[in-house]
């Protein structure tokens, strides 16, 4: 009969799962790194510059390589989109300022407008502007900021959580079609509202000017069940309409209620 | 583990009564308690993990205005706002069962005996909306308290409820709430034979202040008036003073503490007692009709005869679930 092994022979098991678990660990998390950092430019129109902050931009053009520190800039009626290995896309509007850190995880919204798209299964990526930052593992949606007047969230599809960096507990979830705009040193989130995302898909230029999001179907999705809500009363389209940028809200006459869309199956 | 080895077991696991103490749970500062009654037993042990009695629709507090400002771009497209037309759900329907160890069963000054107590109980609320800051409130409550070494002591206790919430959110949303109260006790050892009946007028006003989306205090307070009791000596007329604490760790986890001072007038003869309640709770929404509490209370009683003396702490648990229609 076997005799039962030693405390110092279990010790010594221990530690070798230990450190088997401590080297998979580090190779992942390593892998994963090397992959988040990975990212280019996939789309430069007009005049679009990247490079580190301290030194003179650089002309960017289609796939330039966007490293941890850079930060990219558009001019006016410029377009750009950065791609990264995890399929994450970030498309800036005209007169915008995006910087990359933490291994390009986190995005720094300086001024401008950011359509981003996170695909799920990506790493949890992270924008941050004044002292608001928005972060999820799987989303699509716009971040917009002017200056230290204001900042706009609005969320296509997913669920995006937004808090303050400076204020333990301040956070919220925006969901699919919400909208939250304060100022960029806000000290408390407000409530968001409700918007049409079809009307946004169809006028936003980050997504006509563009090749077809990954998301597109989950978006069109989000957008039958607006239509949905609205064919049962419980939204109702109000003649208030921000065009474009900003937060000018102009009266516009009411526009009747769509009809709903036939149920398509967008999985296939 | 029996039940009467609980306080031993208490003793072998300091870092459970640590826990217990600052994590978790406790009650709504509703409850009272003093020498020995039944009515005194279900105010204490009776709001526990019933998260509907009592106001609980409050408006949403105006957001901050701010400057309106356009760089005239149109890249990010038109943003047509939706209004959502909320449903408002007037019927709630909770059923709980709050559980203790508590270490004076009998809330009284000597010779205090700790128990194990199950206090189950449903609350069917009716709160239709009169107009967009006043809802109206009619309810029963039926709760069950049942003792495990001692159960002599087991009753139960009927509330009809009727009246109405008035919000001021002018006023930093003050609510106003006045209820009619009609409380029954019955001992249910001896075939529901009655133990006492009061009538009463419920009038509280309550001053939130939200320090930040996850951080909330509360001040209130609150006159119970009876008006018809039977019998005579258990009646009394309370005067309290609370205040909370409410802290959301995530949106499905928050810590509640909560404090009381009550002042109760005795009707019968020249007794008057003082009473505080402390109370912590932590509580875990593990779906939106379904939660599960961890809770304590400390109370303690003086009054003008040492007679009715009396301090007691309750720690356990418990678990809701509610419906909203």
């Amino acid at each position: 009969m076997s005799s039962p092994p030693s405390s110092a022979s279990r010790a010594e098991s221990w530690g070798r799962g230990f450190l088997v678990c401590l080297l998979l660990t580090t190779t992942c998390f390593n892998a994963n790194a090397a992959q988040v950092k990975d990212a280019r430019v996939t789309q430069a129109v007009k005049d679009v510059k990247l490079g580190p902050p301290q030194a003179a931009p650089r002309r960017a053009s289609v796939s330039n390589s966007v490293r941890d520190g850079d930060a990219i800039r558009t001019g006016a009626e410029s377009r750009s989109e950065v791609t990264f290995a995890d399929q994450r896309i970030a498309r800036l509007g005209a007169k915008t300022i995006l910087s990359f850190s933490d291994g390009t995880r986190t995005m720094n919204l300086g001024e401008g407008a950011v359509l981003f798209q996170i695909p799920k299964g990506a790493a949890t990526a992270k924008i941050k502007t004044g002292a608001i930052a928005a972060t999820s593992t799987g989303a699509t949606g716009i971040i917009e900021r002017h200056a230290n007047f204001y900042v706009k969230v609005l969320v296509l599809e997913g669920t995006v959580r937004c808090y303050l960096t400076n204020r333990v507990g301040e956070s919220l979830l925006v969901q699919p079609g919400q909208i939250i705009i304060a100022k960029p040193d806000v000290t408390a989130l407000p409530d968001p509202a409700d918007f049409d995302i079809a009307r946004v898909m169809n006028t936003c230029l980050l997504v006509r000017d563009f090749p077809p999001l990954l998301s597109q179907r989950l978006i069109e999705s989000e957008e039958q069940k607006q239509l949905n809500l609205m064919a049962k009363g419980t939204y109702i389209p109000s003649n208030l309409v921000i065009f474009g940028r900003g937060t000018l809200v102009t009266l516009v006459n009411s526009t009747p209620i769509p009809p709903p869309k036939p149920q398509t199956n967008t999985g296939h | 583990m029996g039940l009467r080895r609980f306080p031993k077991f208490l003793l072998r696991w300091p870092p459970f009564i640590c826990a217990a103490v600052v994590i978790l749970a406790g009650q709504s500062a509703q409850g009272q308690a003093e020498s020995g009654s039944a009515q005194n037993r279900a105010q204490l042990l009776g709001g526990q993990a019933n998260p509907v009695y009592g106001p609980n629709v409050a408006p949403p507090a105006e957001n901050q205005g701010y400057a309106v400002t356009s760089p005239n771009e149109k890249d990010i497209g038109e943003q047509q706002i939706l209004k959502r037309m909320e449903e408002y759900k007037p019927f709630t329907v909770s059923v709980y069962s709050p559980f203790f160890w508590t270490s004076n069963a009998a809330l009284v000054s000597r010779g205090a005996e700790d128990d194990f107590v199950v206090a189950p109980g449903v609350t069917l609320l009716y709160r239709p909306r009169i107009a967009k800051t006043f809802y109206a409130e009619v309810g029963v409550v039926q709760q069950f308290f049942l003792y495990d070494r001692f159960p002599e002591l087991n009753f139960a206790s009927f509330d009809v409820i009727a009246g109405g919430v008035y919000y001021l959110p002018q006023f930093h949303n003050l609510s106003l709430r006045v209820v009619y109260d009609y409380n029954r006790l019955t001992d249910i050892t001896s075939d529901y034979d009655e133990l006492f009946v009061n009538n009463s007028i419920i009038l509280t006003a309550e001053l939130p202040f939200r320090i930040a989306r996850a951080q909330q205090f509360l001040f209130g307070v609150g006159l119970n008036l009876s008006f018809y009791g039977n019998p005579e000596s258990p009646r009394r007329n309370n005067y309290s003073l609370y205040g909370s604490y409410d802290l959301a760790l995530s949106r499905s986890f928050s810590l509640d503490a909560a404090a009381q001072f009550v002042v109760r007038d005795y009707y019968s003869g020249d007794r008057t007692d003082v009473n505080e309640i402390l109370s912590l709770s932590a509580n875990y929404r593990i779906r939106d009709w379904l939660t599960l509490s961890a809770l304590s209370s400390f109370a303690w009683n003086q009054s003008n005869h040492s007679v009715f003396d009396y301090s007691v702490a309750n720690i356990g648990g418990g678990v809701a679930l509610t419906l909203k229609f």
